[in-house]
Parts: structure tokens; C-alpha cells; sequence
């Protein structure tokens, strides 16, 4: 996040505003180990039954396991079924 | 998205291949095409969709191939030719709409003292049934009624949904009212013949002693007490509602008459199994042919037909099991007399201790002749004998 971005998380912190709404931060909810959901990513990168690579606002995630699934997406969020192993941030 | 939508508006399994799947995927999702259940190069979307995707698939240059299609429209495509299908359908959905005009089950809720088989035939005496018009049911009404003809039920509430009547009650559990003493002037007579054994009077006169053999009707109690002057004349009658126990030892004789056979069904082993069907009130068994001459008993396991949670219809089905028996006349045998005087004569035994009658023996009898057989059994009990009657009026002419 750039100076000013970070200057106006400052300000919701302080005013005690949501910063997640606020900044459009990603917000990753996992369930169990087979269920993943992201909201506001960017794209996907690499998709097969093994890996996934999501493109997030400043970060890449990729998930892996095994019959991997994207159950459904649309231009924000995203759910992912499947046995996921490994969840990394790059 | 729920499955209805899903049906309704169809569904097309479409395989993806080329070298830029990640790329078709984002601008898919970027244009707002829906994409769902991605899995082996495969995924889900609606017909719709599917034809704006070729401009995506084109520009990523990778290759669609439809795998497979579902849904309402493809059905109705499929099927466009069949004109009885079709005419079925209509008048599928016709019945069901004219169904939906009338009652098909009715459920009662909350009851414990009266059984849901009370309620149903009171509701049918007042000709609200299983098959009655919707429109023709008034609930206020209905919900007045039953509370003028149930004291005990403290509040109800009928509602229609869907083809139900559901009529929910709460019953008091504590008594509604206190019954009322009776005032007015009366004697105690004796309800029975017997020798009395105690005498509690709380009101009255008392006119006989312990020991006294009484005969059914005499005077046990006399509610008219006489005000005796200095000389022992009787100057005044006060009139009061005579009250006392009086406990004797009386008789209770039983007779119970049995013929000397009866018809007792007896089945053969021989079984068919099959479907029940019926359809507004109309019944239909599919039962594997038989050309026994015997009789069949018939064993339902009979469910309702429900669409939706409160959408029932007049359509039954189930599993009915026959079982042949054949009827022979059989003997009562002197051990088969016994056992049914026995459970006659505890029976009555327990009918009197709920009353607070005390037994203090029994004496039974077993004849058999030509014309059957008869249980006579003598009960020795003891018990409140006295009962009211109109004053006598004994002292009147003093």
C-alpha cells in the first residue's frame, strides 16, 4: 500500500471504521479444509485440479491439494471445494 | 443460486481446452458470464452465457465443446413434439390448481385430553372434512365453536395454509369451576340392599344403626329434623339437605352370558404383497392374482401425498400386505370360560376401586347347558349406599 494509503488506514483505525470495507483489503474465509472463500481478488493466474493461483489487491495466493474445485466466481468473490493442503501467500 | 433457478434456467457443461484457460476464465468473470463448478477443464453456464463466451473463447483462443445440456428449456425442446406429454403437464397443473381450492388434511395441535379422533368428528358434525372448499370455512367462526363446545379448551386458533386446516389448542389443566353444593331440601335413601357398617351423617337426621339390614329405597337420612318445645311437641320443621356416608356391605352380582361356539379366524400362511392407490376416493389395489375361494385380510401402511410442506393432496398411497384366513366355528372349553370370567370380573373389580369401592371377596359360578354358557360371579363389597331423594315429608303430619 502506498504513504497516502497507509495514512488513510490510520484514519479508519482511529475513527474505528472497518479497514477491510474501507480499503478494499481481500478477505479470505476457509472452512474446514474444504472450503475456501476469497472476496476481492484480481484474477486468476493458474488453474489445474493440484494449484491454484490467485491474483489478490497486493499479494498472490496459491492453494494446493487435490481435486480442486472453483465451485463459482464472479468479478469479486470466489469459492474454492476441494482437499486443500497448503495455503501460501507469495 | 437454488437449484429451482438452476432448472429453470437451464444449464450447459462445456468443455475447455487451449493453452490460455486462466485468461478465458478472467474475462469471462470480467463480462459478468457466469461460470460455476470448474473442475477438469470443465465448468457450468447458462445457455445465455454460453454464446457470449465464443467472442471470449476467440480472443483467448482456446476451444469450447458442449458436453452435455440441462434443464427446463432443453426438456421443453427435447420435447417439443409431444403433444399428450404436453396436454398431461396442462392438466397436471390444472388439477393441482383446482386442488388447491379445497382441504385435504386437517391437523390439530396442543390437544392431550381430547384425542385428535374426538376433534376430527366433532369438526366433521359440523361439516368441516377432509374435501371441504376452502372458502366455505370461516376459522373465527369455527374457532367460536369450538370453544363454546370444549369448556376445558382455553383458547384455539384455526388457520388455513396451503391445503391445510391446522387447529392449534391449549387445554386447561386445572379445573374450570368449582361444582356448586346443592341446597336444597332432600333425604338419603339406600341405593342398594345391605348391611350397614358405618354411619358419618354431617347433615340430618340419622334413621338407622350400625348393623340394620336395609332393603333398596329405605330411609336412611332424613333431611327434615323436627324443633321439639319443653313438652316435646314438635313446633317447627326445618328442612335441610341431608349429607352422610353411610357405608355398607352389599352385593354385586355379575352375570355375563356366552354362546357355546364362536367364529375364529385362523390364516392359511398364504400372503400377496402389493401397492395401495387412492385417488380421490377412488381405490385401486395392484395385487398379484389369486384364485383362492377364502377370505383376505388386508394390512395398509398408508401415506399422504404432500408436494410442499403444507400442499397436501387427496391422493394416498402405500404398501398392502393381504393375508388369506379362512372362519371355523370353535367350542369354548370350560379353561377358555374361566380365563373370560376372570378378566370380566377384573375388570368390573377395577371400575369399583376407581369408584373407592372396597371388595372384600367374591363367589363366581360357571353353567353350562345346551344354550351356552353362564359366568355368574357374586362380588362382597363395601360402599357408600346412601343416595338423595326428595324429602318424605314424615313429620308433616305432626
Amino acid at each position: 500500500m502506498t504513504k497516502s494509503g497507509d495514512g488513510f488506514r490510520a484514519v479508519f483505525e482511529l475513527l474505528k471504521l472497518p479497514t477491510d470495507v474501507a480499503c478494499g483489503d481481500t478477505r479470505i474465509y476457509m472452512i474446514g479444509k474444504s472450503k475456501l472463500k476469497i472476496e476481492n481478488y484480481r484474477s486468476v493466474l493458474v488453474y489445474s485440479e493440484t494449484m491454484i493461483k490467485i491474483q489478490l489487491i497486493h499479494k498472490k495466493i496459491v492453494i494446493e491439494g487435490e481435486q480442486l474445485q472453483i465451485r463459482y466466481y464472479d468479478k469479486e468473490e470466489m469459492e474454492i471445494i476441494g482437499c486443500i493442503e497448503v495455503l501460501r501467500f507469495e | 443460486m437454488s437449484n429451482w433457478d438452476r432448472l429453470l434456467e437451464g444449464r450447459v457443461k462445456v468443455e475447455i481446452k487451449g493453452h490460455d484457460i486462466e485468461r478465458f476464465l478472467n474475462i469471462s468473470s470480467k463480462r459478468n458470464l457466469l461460470i460455476e463448478q470448474v473442475y477438469q477443464n470443465q465448468f457450468l453456464t447458462t445457455p445465455h452465457d454460453f454464446k457470449e463466451m465464443k467472442t471470449v473463447a476467440r480472443k483467448t483462443k482456446v476451444r469450447l465443446k458442449v458436453k452435455g445440456r440441462q434443464g427446463l428449456p432443453f426438456f421443453l425442446f427435447q420435447n417439443r413434439k409431444r403433444k399428450l406429454l404436453c396436454i398431461g403437464l396442462m392438466m397436471f397443473a390444472f388439477i393441482l390448481f383446482v386442488s388447491s381450492f379445497y382441504i385435504w388434511d386437517i391437523s390439530f395441535i396442543g390437544n392431550r385430553r381430547f384425542t385428535d379422533d374426538i376433534l376430527s368428528k366433532y369438526l366433521e358434525s359440523l361439516s368441516v372434512h377432509a374435501g371441504r372448499k376452502k372458502s366455505d370455512i370461516k376459522c373465527e367462526d369455527l374457532e367460536a365453536e369450538i370453544r363454546n363446545t370444549f369448556s376445558e379448551i382455553t383458547w384455539v386458533s384455526v388457520e388455513i395454509r396451503g391445503t391445510r386446516l391446522i387447529v392449534n389448542v391449549k387445554e386447561n389443566e386445572a379445573l374450570t369451576e368449582i361444582a356448586e353444593l346443592e341446597k336444597s331440601p332432600c333425604d338419603l335413601v339406600a341405593g342398594k340392599r345391605g348391611i350397614i357398617k358405618e354411619v358419618i351423617v354431617r347433615n340430618g337426621f340419622s334413621c338407622v344403626k350400625v348393623g340394620d339390614i336395609v332393603e333398596q329405597g329405605a330411609l336412611l337420612v332424613d333431611g327434615t329434623i323436627p324443633i321439639l318445645d319443653d313438652a316435646g311437641n314438635t313446633v317447627f320443621l326445618h328442612e335441610t339437605h341431608a349429607d352422610a356416608e353411610i357405608i355398607a356391605e352389599t352385593k354385586h352380582e355379575l352375570v355375563k352370558k356366552l354362546a357355546l361356539s364362536r367364529v375364529e379366524k385362523v390364516r392359511t400362511g398364504e400372503k400377496r404383497s402389493g401397492l395401495y392407490i387412492r385417488i380421490f376416493g377412488y381405490t385401486i389395489y395392484l395385487l398379484p392374482p389369486s384364485c383362492s375361494k377364502l377370505f383376505w385380510e388386508f394390512v395398509i401402511d398408508q401415506s399422504q401425498l404432500c408436494l410442499l410442506r403444507n400442499f397436501y393432496l387427496p391422493v394416498y398411497w402405500g404398501a398392502v400386505d393381504a393375508y388369506e384366513y379362512g372362519e371355523y366355528e370353535r367350542f369354548y372349553t370350560k379353561e377358555e370360560v374361566e380365563k373370560i370370567g376372570q378378566r370380566y370380573l377384573q375388570e368390573y373389580k377395577e371400575k369399583l376401586s376407581e369408584k373407592g369401592v372396597q371388595i372384600l371377596g367374591n363367589d363366581g359360578k360357571i353353567e353350562g347347558n345346551e344354550s351356552g354358557w353362564t359366568i355368574t360371579e357374586t362380588l362382597t363389597v363395601m360402599e357408600n349406599i346412601a343416595v338423595e331423594a326428595k324429602t318424605s315429608g314424615k313429620y308433616e303430619e305432626n
